[in-house]
């Protein structure tokens, strides 16, 4: 397909630039997984503790408001509880950073210019920045996985497929607003806003479940 | 005579601005085409449009054969582009920019890519960031020459660069056009123009004003003369197409008109000449009596409409 035309050059060439970046915020979300992993882990030893941490938690709105429902008292649990929503944030700024910087950054730099008058399809700047963040979306929600996995496979899978739907979702509204914006800074900003909206929505949905609901 | 682009009244507006209005521009296939024109007069729109990364509202365009925007991916394989304003991507280094770009349009020179590394004296192993404009200007350069493309689209492609390595850029262009590569040569530096190319389009405001070889756009110009003469010279400013006549004593100073030159010639050598320097009009006249009568006709409008 012609519209497609040098997806996989670019999409290399994306990769060669962010060679450092995509690392980084990978290792900064996984270490902040594990961190609260062994806080919750060295906190709360039995069973017992951490059912009297999730009653405390589900009992007050304002903590419901901010992380969701504790269901799982497993450290395992706790940490997805504790990550899941608010990660699932900062996956969603790390996907719609990544597709404006391939987007409509690179447009508005000129580099899309020099770049499109090679042998490249209309499609192929849009297809090949997707496919970039997906490629580091699916990297660390493998990794998350990997990180949960011994507290249980079926909760750090379910975290996993979570940060990525929450990934491939923002990535998607980022890839819109750089289309009916015209510089970066505001594609930013529309699609940031749009993460901080459904984080109210949700905030809004899990404070109105009530205490103990 | 075979013709590499055509475009005939391309019209394309931005809101308001109508930044092309009824362009025309005819490249013919292995010749060097200057582009002329003062800045924001539509020679980078025109250019996008010939790269298909712009549409136009109304016109036609032609590209070696194909459709500038229906065929843009296959065309692309024959046509390499400079622009006027490089970014590099901060942290790839020119080498990495250098094959990427000739990976995109499927593949270049890696001999030529050395020679013309050596010859623009370009350290290909520079990040993007520590280079200079002239650097970032000599990467998208070097890129071009060195692909195989039939059609080279340069959009002011030495600003920023020395006189040394301008000098360089000529000669590579030179060495273009003996290949039988046909260049588009957009550009406000006139003598660069005047050393390189062939023919010339001349544009302002969105418009082609002037087209031809410089030979038949120099008879639109003035040819200044000095002479020193045997005698005091009489009447000559009374000569047709002579204009600002400055006598002192056996000296004189005048303007031609170059197609009345001859006969000012045999006027003066009737006198009997001592001494004579004549300067052939530079393009650089060209621009300004094109651009003075526009903007007298402008003011003048002005005036009418007040």
């Amino acid at each position: 397909m012609t519209t497609l035309a040098g997806t996989r050059t670019l999409l290399r060439l994306g990769l060669r630039r962010d060679r450092v970046m995509i690392p980084v915020w990978i290792l900064l979300l996984l270490s902040s997984v594990y961190s609260t992993l062994a806080g919750y882990a060295g906190l709360y030893k039995t069973e017992a503790e951490r059912q009297k941490f999730a009653d405390g938690v589900n009992d007050q709105a304002s903590t419901l408001a901010f992380y969701g429902r504790l269901h799982d008292t497993s450290v395992g649990g706790l940490t997805a509880w504790r990550m899941g929503a608010l990660g699932a944030a900062f996956v969603g700024v790390f996907c719609v950073l990544l597709v404006i910087r391939h987007t409509r950054a690179e447009e508005e730099d000129g580099r899309l210019e020099l770049v499109g008058a090679g042998v490249v399809g209309r499609r192929a700047p849009l297809t090949s920045a997707l496919l970039l963040t997906m490629v580091a979306n699916v990297a660390l929600a493998l990794l998350v996985t990997a990180v949960l996995a011994k507290e249980g496979a079926a909760g750090a899978v379910a975290t996993g497929v979570g940060w990525i739907g929450a990934g491939a979702f923002f990535a998607a509204v980022a890839a819109v607003a750089a289309q009916v914006s015209e510089n970066a800074r505001v594609a930013r900003g529309i699609a940031v806003c749009v993460i901080g909206v459904s984080y109210l929505i949700r905030a809004i949905g899990d404070a109105s479940s009530g205490p103990g609901g | 005579m075979t013709t590499a682009l055509t475009v005939s009244g391309l019209v394309k507006t931005f809101g308001r601005t109508r930044a092309l209005d009824a362009l025309d521009l005819t490249v013919a296939a292995g010749e060097v085409h200057g582009f002329l024109g003062p800045n924001g007069a539509g020679k980078s729109t025109t250019i996008r449009i010939l790269l298909g990364l712009m549409r136009a509202d109304s016109g036609s365009a032609e590209l070696l054969g194909g459709d500038p925007w229906r065929d843009a991916t296959s065309l692309h394989r024959r046509i390499a582009y400079v622009p006027g304003d490089v970014t590099l991507w901060p942290n790839l280094s020119g080498g990495e920019v250098i094959d990427l770009l000739g990976r995109l349009r499927g593949g270049l020179d890696r001999t030529r890519r050395d020679e013309l590394l050596d010859r623009f004296e370009l350290d290909p192993k520079k990040k993007g960031r520590a280079y200079s404009k002239g650097n970032r200007q000599k990467v998208a350069l070097v890129a071009a020459l060195a692909s195989d493309a039939e059609l080279l689209i340069l959009d002011e492609p030495t600003s920023g660069l020395d006189p040394l390595m301008e000098e360089v850029f000529q000669e590579c262009v030179r060495e273009e056009r003996d290949r039988g590569r046909t260049v588009l040569l957009s550009s406000h530096i006139l003598s660069e123009v005047e050393a390189l190319c062939d023919r010339v389009t001349i544009i302002r405001k969105g418009r082609t004003v002037e087209s031809g070889t410089l030979t038949e756009l120099r008879h639109l110009t003035r040819t200044s003369i000095q002479a020193e003469l045997a005698a005091p010279p009489e009447g000559i400013g009374s000569l047709p197409g002579v204009h600002d006549v400055a006598v002192e004593g056996t000296r004189v100073r005048l303007e031609v008109d170059t197609p009345q030159l001859d006969a000012v010639l045999r006027r003066l050598t009737q006198v009997g000449v001592r001494g004579l320097v004549s300067q052939p009009p530079t393009l650089e006249e060209l621009f300004l009596r094109h651009y003075e009568s526009d903007g007298a006709s402008d003011a003048r409008m002005e005036k009418a409409n007040r």
